[in-house]
């Protein structure tokens, strides 16, 4: 037999990994050929019809009005010099710290007839307001935590856009006589179309991901049906049903988004980057601009934050008990167990898709990314199913090695794990895919012909060199992992509680004084991690 | 002939045209070549078909006598001994100047430190040698690149466009001195240019090449004489 050469060792060990990786997506997908249960007929006929309209509801009004925040506030903040504007600038991210379903209960208990706002009216001002005026646990109140909360992604995008492309096209326009107003409609909306499309089809993605939200308002969607059609009724094959048709559903988005980018990605110009001059307006025009997005960061960030510092502050007595650390403890350490496995894998793909240009490569690049525009709820489905019937094809080896449970690995937080290793491997694949790039691949060529072959290559010069982007990954991937809640409340094993899941439990049982301080701390976590990624990454 | 590349066809992935169809070179031993072109002829293509960045879709390449590229054979880059000096010179930002230069060197002890000692007087840097990449000048740089390549005792030295990265005022003394080294290296060495002085100043054997094809090549002087429109343009 011919020895492996370096190269191909890499090319085998990716090989493996893709599969496994496809492995409970092909899975949905024969399941689907096995025949339906009776409740599928049911779902059918009466419920169906309920989820897709729910769901287009949402996607489309939460997709419109993120638009409207996100590059509205993009423009104010590239165009103008007003007060607070730097900080501001940075801290109109900040509501991504906010998972949706904490923002959702959050703004629930501010709205409640027992809450802050109402309880105000009612003793301090004596005003009696329609319950139902302030109700926000619908589609509605639905559309505007996902809006509030999920808008900086269209936001982030469409600002570096405006920041770095579009400096000579706003300038031309202003030469030619058109103002403010008109060049806004004529010129940057236009060019931007691509970048916004990105920012939003983001926003979409995570608009079908959720489950919290829905969940706590009550709304059916395709995750919750998930949710209830496999904990409800125990019934797997009606869940990979919904499963396929929600992944249909995001197929139609990743379709439209192609298509409305006209086919191209942004346009890199990396030659000179012409940054915007700002407009200097006067104090009073200034601080009307700053009301806008400063608005935007009390709603999306500073209100609900005071508010669960208000509510641990209530539930101070019990604030640290065993129960949390414990549940701080499982969060972190699945956090760095599944961040740590997706930077490995991460790093070998990229590294042979790097080495190795050609269509296969090109096909591991896309599936390593996949796991990002599958819902939880369909990926958890997906490796459930997958899991289940590697247990029942080992129970005989169970029975010999005299273990009781025929549903070993089910029953395990490998499951759990190997879910997150699907659904995030895309943010790490992306980090590290941008760190090889700018290394590029002169270091390793000049390593190739000084002797060294791929592997120590790897180890001698890619990875010291790669320490940046490493490090980035890691931390993206971590608050990814310990934010994530419909993965983990359906893949847990019995008994078993990370901050979000805890938080969303105490939230669901009308605990929000106990559910505030793991919300805090999710908040806390990935503030930091925001920060260092948008503010840090500079200082490299 | 020292490296025999024959009926050679390649094309980049990324791109709809081929670069170099049928295309054969030989290049002599103990000699300077250059091969001279205008930027997309193919030059830089070569030094990696050369030193096994680039595989061919079809045709073979001999070094020494022995076939490194050929219908079932395709010896990796690591394993040739084709010292490679790149135009940026891709020095190791996270290694000092020692570092680099040992990189590739498989003697240990003793002898791997005479090595270095060597190879920094070859290039006059002795005192340098704890610096870092970025603490060095573009000239110093191309030297230690130098270095690194001779380090690990190749047949053959490849250089890409090894000026283009240098300020012209410098160019001259840079060019006197990287001729030094070579001679007293005494290494077969092959470098691509889109200058014609780099190639009058520096090479014994000269290859005029344009759009992935051989115009005219032999002794620079009589490339120079040499009466086809596109040399005369050239030298002009």
């Amino acid at each position: 037999m011919r020895k492996l050469s370096s190269a191909n060792i890499w090319s085998l060990i990716s090989f493996l990994l893709i599969i496994l990786i496809l492995l409970p997506n092909l899975n949905i997908f024969i399941e689907l050929f096995t025949p339906a249960s009776e409740n599928w007929e049911h779902i059918k006929n009466y419920l169906l019809q309920d989820y897709v309209t729910n769901s287009i509801i949402l996607v489309f009004f939460t997709g419109i009005f993120s638009i409207g925040l996100g590059v509205t506030s993009a423009w104010l903040i590239t165009q103008y010099d007003f007060p607070l504007r730097k900080f501001l600038k940075w801290a109109l991210v900040l509501p991504l710290a906010i998972p949706p379903y904490i923002g959702a209960y959050t703004y629930n208990g501010l709205l409640n007839y027992t809450g802050l706002v109402q309880t105000t009216l009612r003793n301090i001002f004596h005003f009696k307001i329609n319950p139902a005026a302030l109700d926000i646990m619908s589609l509605k109140g639905a559309v505007f935590i996902y809006t509030i909360f999920l808008f900086p992604y269209v936001y982030l995008i469409t600002r570096s856009f405006f920041e770095k492309q579009s400096a000579n096209l706003i300038e031309t326009a202003k030469t030619l006589g058109k103002n403010d107003l008109q060049i806004f409609w004529k010129v940057a909306l236009p060019i931007s179309r691509s970048s916004i499309v990105a920012g939003t089809s983001l926003v979409i993605m995570e608009v079908l991901n959720d489950y919290g939200v829905v969940k706590y308002f009550g709304i059916r969607t395709f995750s919750t049906s998930i949710f209830k059609t496999w904990f409800g009724m125990g019934d797997l094959s009606s869940a990979v049903r919904l499963s396929a048709l929600l992944m249909g559903f995001v197929f139609i988005v990743l379709i439209s988004e192609k298509f409305l980018r006209g086919g191209r990605k942004y346009s890199s110009s990396t030659s000179r980057i012409k940054p915007l001059t700002r407009k200097k307006v006067s104090n009073k025009k200034g601080i009307l601009i700053m009301m806008f997005p400063l608005l935007i960061f009390m709603v999306g960030f500073i209100i609900p934050t005071l508010q669960l510092i208000y509510w641990t502050w209530m539930s101070k007595s019990n604030l640290i008990s065993f129960e949390i650390i414990r549940t701080a403890f499982n969060s972190l350490g699945v956090a760095i167990i599944s961040s740590l496995l997706i930077l490995i894998t991460a790093v070998i793909i990229a590294n042979t898709v790097r080495i190795k240009d050609n269509l296969l490569s090109k096909v591991y690049s896309k599936v390593a990314v996949l796991g990002y525009s599958i819902p939880g709820a369909v990926i958890a489905i997906g490796v459930l199913s997958l899991v289940i019937t590697l247990d029942n094809k080992l129970e005989i080896i169970y029975t010999l090695l005299n273990i009781n449970n025929n549903l070993l690995i089910t029953s395990s937080i490998v499951m759990l794990i190997f879910a997150y290793f699907i659904r995030f491997l895309a943010i790490g694949y992306n980090s590290i895919e941008s760190g090889f790039d700018k290394i590029g691949s002169n270091f390793f060529e000049a390593s190739r012909t000084l002797g060294a072959n791929v592997t120590k290559t790897f180890f001698k010069i890619d990875l010291p060199m790669l320490k940046p982007s490493l490090y980035s990954a890691f931390l993206l991937v971590m608050v990814e992992v310990m934010k994530e809640l419909p993965l983990t409340l359906i893949l847990r094993p019995f008994n078993f509680n990370t901050l979000a899941t805890k938080a969303f439990e105490y939230a669901s049982d009308e605990m929000i004084h106990e559910a505030a301080l793991a919300s805090l701390l999710i908040i806390l976590i990935s503030g930091i991690a925001i920060y260092y990624t948008t503010n840090g990454r500079k200082k490299e | 002939m020292f490296v025999m590349m024959k009926d050679i066809n390649f094309k980049y992935n990324n791109s709809d045209s081929q670069l170099l169809n049928g295309f054969s070179l030989n290049i002599p031993e103990d000699k300077i070549t250059c091969i001279l072109g205008a930027s997309g002829s193919g030059k830089s293509t070569i030094l990696r078909l050369i030193s096994g960045l680039e595989k061919p879709k079809k045709g073979f390449i001999k070094y020494k006598g022995q076939v490194i590229v050929g219908q079932n054979t395709f010896i990796p880059p690591e394993k040739r001994g084709v010292g490679m000096v790149f135009q940026d010179y891709a020095l190791f930002p996270h290694m000092n100047l020692a570092e680099n230069i040992l990189f590739g060197v498989k003697e240990t002890g003793r002898k791997k430190k005479k090595k270095l000692n060597q190879l920094l007087e070859l290039i006059d840097l002795k005192d340098l040698k704890e610096r870092y990449p970025h603490q060095i000048s573009g000239g110093q740089q191309q030297r230690v690149a130098l270095a690194r390549a001779l380090a690990i005792d190749p047949a053959l030295i490849l250089l890409d466009e090894p000026f283009s990265n240098l300020d012209a005022n410098l160019k001259s003394t840079i060019r006197n001195d990287l001729k030094k080294i070579l001679k007293k290296a005494g290494v077969t060495t092959v470098f691509v240019s889109h200058d014609k002085d780099d190639a009058l100043d520096l090479a014994d054997n000269l290859v005029v090449l344009k759009d992935g094809k051989i115009v005219t090549q032999g002794p620079a002087e009589t490339v120079k004489s040499d009466n086809s429109k596109y040399v005369k343009g050239l030298f002009s």
